[in-house]
Formats: structure tokens, C-alpha cells, sequence
């Protein structure tokens, strides 16, 4: 008997596989609240700029917007992911910029959080003081683990992290205000690294929900 | 209320397109007419190319387009200006690596360096100029296709991974957009 290459190998490994189809792959569903007259209140539906440039204050629900593409659609809170194209004028409480996802631009604002900044800021100089301590071999882990991790914690807090040039996914809620949209945000994630994994991710599930959304 | 029309020619110009639209580098590439090319920024993916004088931009399989409009990677290639290693945003950009460009489209003068660039909308505007007659004007558009090359005057630059699943997904976003 000749023995197999590895080309045979992964030939016949190939019937064993069972591929899954694509209508057994989960759709993205987006969390919702239900209204009294039934309406659907979405409140972290990923969506694209240029749909929120088109969303209006929906008359019937306080706080919520409306849309078409291609059928109303009401919301409240969203997701948006794109490329910081500019700054705005920051100011003591809050930071602005413009936000590009390809499909139009829309301003943002970032509120400062100096309590949570400040909080942070505490507890980090607390944990590198954990070294000049008695026992430095024995916290000399815990301290630069606890460091890592608020200074990590810090960037998803300090608006001023952002500038001209990063990747961003905001999740926030539109602000209508002399005719003109903008986005108020409530958390947000910088994405600069090579890898663009969130930015697939967010798009497979944004294409999900138009087209679920569409039918 | 007046019935008259006014046909303003500035009204058919392209408009400038003010957020970075995601286009392939075989749609400003391949494009014959240079008056259909995309006017204002946009943002291409490719593999970056360098050249001894200058550096181009390559262009990437689609995975999921059917196989007869599919080139493969580097098939075509768009000239990239205002780049160098020095200005670009990210460390670690080398020859060809992967990686996303934005910036604006110009109409680049290959036989004079240095010479000023054209925009689509430029071009539209010299055509009007031009004396109502379609032998001049296809003459004139025939002489600038034989000079100039689209290129894509270069803002930001980013390296990145996965390049051909990014451009399935950004095209797909731009089906749900029409």
C-alpha cells in the first residue's frame, strides 16, 4: 500500500466536513423596546451615517427617531462605525469631531467624564506606588497587571484619545438641534490596529440587519 | 412665477463628493471615460507599490465577484501622489503591504511632471468652454486621456489586514446605499 500524501489526506478530509449553510447562520438582532400601540423602539441598531443624517424626531415617542430604508424604522439608540475625518471645537465639557463612514459625515461629541477620570487616574498612581512598597517582589505583578488594565480603562473614558486619523465605533444617540443632526456619544472604542476584525464584524452585522430588515 | 427654464451648464457638473466613498482601483483605473471618474475624496483599498520614483497602489481580488470580472491582486495598479514613507500615518507601511488610502481623485500630466492636475470637474468645465462641436470636443477629451492618468492624491494612509474581506463588506454596504 502507498502511503497518502498530504494532498490525500485533505482531500478526504474534505467529505467529512459538514459546511454550514447560510441560512442557518444567526442574523443580528438588535435590542428593542415595545411601545403600547405596538410600535418597535430599536435601541442599539447599527446603522450607517447616512441614514442618520435622514432620521427625524419621531413625533409619537419622546427621545426617539425615525427613518426609511427601505421601511420606518424607529429608534432610539445606535451603533456607528467609521473613520475620524476632522475635529470640531472642544470645549471644557465636551470633545467634537467628524466622523466618515464612507457613506456621509456626521458630528460627534464625547462629554468629558472628570469624575471617572479622576477616579482612574487615583487608583492608578495607587497601584504604582504597590512597588516602592515593603513587599515590591510580592506586588510587582499585581501592579503592572492593575496598571495595564486602567490605563486601558482609561481610553475608553478620555475623549481626547481620539484625533484625526483613528477608527472609531460610537454608540450614542442623535442629537436634532437647528436642523441639524448630530450624534451624542455614550461609549465609544478606538480601533487603530492592523487587524480590522471590529470593522468586519460591525459591517456583517449592519448588511444582517438591512437585509433582514428589508424583507 | 415665471415658466422659463434656467438651464444652468454648472447644475450637470459632477458634484464633489464630501466623505470618503469607498471605491475599487479598478474603477478609476479601467474607467475609458475620464468624465465618468469619481469627483472629490474616497477611500481605496490595495497593496501598496513601490517604485523606484514613485509608488502605486494595487489592486486587490474581490473574493465573491463571479469570475469573469475578477482581476487578481495586482492585476492594475493607480498612481499614488503626495505619499512618501515619511508622511504616511502608520509605521510599518513597506512594499506591498496591505493597506487603505484616503485622499481626493485627480487627473495626473504623466509626460510633464510637476505640471498642474485636472479634476474631473475641471475637465467638464474646459469641455464647455470649448466651442459647441463634437469633433473638438472628442479630440480634446482624446488628448487628455493619452496624457493624464487618474491618481489619487493621498490624505491618510493606514495599514490594515484582512483587505479582501473589508472590500466585500464596503461593497456590500454600497448595494444597501442605492
Amino acid at each position: 500500500m502507498t502511503s497518502l500524501t498530504s494532498d490525500d489526506i485533505e482531500d478526504q478530509l474534505d467529505n467529512f466536513i459538514i459546511r454550514k449553510t447560510n441560512d442557518q447562520s444567526s442574523t443580528y438582532v438588535a435590542r428593542h423596546k415595545i411601545t403600547n400601540n405596538g410600535q418597535r423602539i430599536h435601541e442599539h441598531i447599527p446603522l450607517l451615517v447616512k441614514d442618520i443624517l435622514q432620521s427625524r424626531p419621531d413625533a409619537d415617542n419622546k427621545g426617539a427617531f425615525s427613518l426609511f430604508n427601505p421601511t420606518e424604522l424607529k429608534y432610539r439608540n445606535c451603533l456607528v462605525y467609521g473613520f475620524v475625518a476632522g475635529r470640531g471645537v472642544h470645549n471644557k465639557s465636551f470633545y467634537n469631531y467628524v466622523l466618515d463612514d464612507g457613506t456621509g459625515t456626521i458630528q460627534f461629541c464625547i462629554f468629558a467624564k472628570p469624575r471617572e477620570e479622576k477616579i482612574i487616574k487615583c487608583l492608578y498612581s495607587e497601584a504604582k506606588s504597590l512597588i516602592g512598597s515593603v513587599d515590591t517582589q510580592k506586588y510587582e505583578k499585581i501592579s503592572a497587571t492593575m496598571t495595564r488594565l486602567l490605563g486601558k480603562a482609561m481610553e475608553y473614558i478620555d475623549g481626547s484619545v481620539i484625533s484625526p486619523g483613528c477608527n472609531v465605533m460610537l454608540y450614542g444617540r442623535p442629537n436634532h438641534f437647528r436642523d441639524q443632526i448630530k450624534m451624542d456619544v455614550i461609549s465609544f472604542t478606538v480601533d487603530n490596529d492592523r487587524s480590522r476584525s471590529l470593522e468586519i464584524a460591525f459591517t456583517e452585522n449592519l448588511i444582517d440587519y438591512y437585509q433582514s430588515h428589508s424583507t | 412665477m415665471s415658466d422659463i427654464e434656467i438651464n444652468d451648464p454648472a447644475e450637470n457638473f459632477p458634484k464633489y463628493c464630501d466623505f470618503f466613498k469607498y471605491l475599487l482601483v479598478e474603477e478609476l483605473v479601467l474607467e475609458p471615460d475620464y468624465r465618468q471618474i469619481h469627483y472629490g475624496k474616497c477611500a481605496v483599498i490595495g497593496r501598496l507599490c513601490a517604485i523606484p520614483d514613485y509608488f502605486k497602489l494595487e489592486n486587490v481580488t474581490v473574493p465573491h465577484l463571479p469570475s469573469a470580472y475578477r482581476l487578481p491582486t495586482g492585476a492594475v495598479s493607480l498612481l499614488l501622489l503626495n505619499f512618501s514613507y515619511d508622511n504616511s500615518c502608520t509605521e510599518s507601511l513597506a512594499n506591498g503591504a496591505y493597506c487603505i488610502m484616503r485622499g481626493e481623485v485627480v487627473l495626473c500630466n504623466v509626460q510633464k511632471p510637476n505640471s498642474p492636475t485636472l479634476t474631473t470637474r475641471g475637465l467638464h468645465e474646459q469641455l464647455l468652454q470649448l466651442e459647441d462641436n463634437d469633433t473638438v470636443r472628442s479630440t480634446f477629451l482624446e488628448k487628455v486621456q493619452k496624457t493624464h492618468k487618474p491618481a489619487l492624491s493621498v490624505w491618510h494612509s493606514s495599514r490594515i489586514d484582512q483587505a479582501e474581506e473589508l472590500i466585500q463588506r464596503r461593497l456590500e454596504i454600497r448595494l444597501l446605499c442605492n
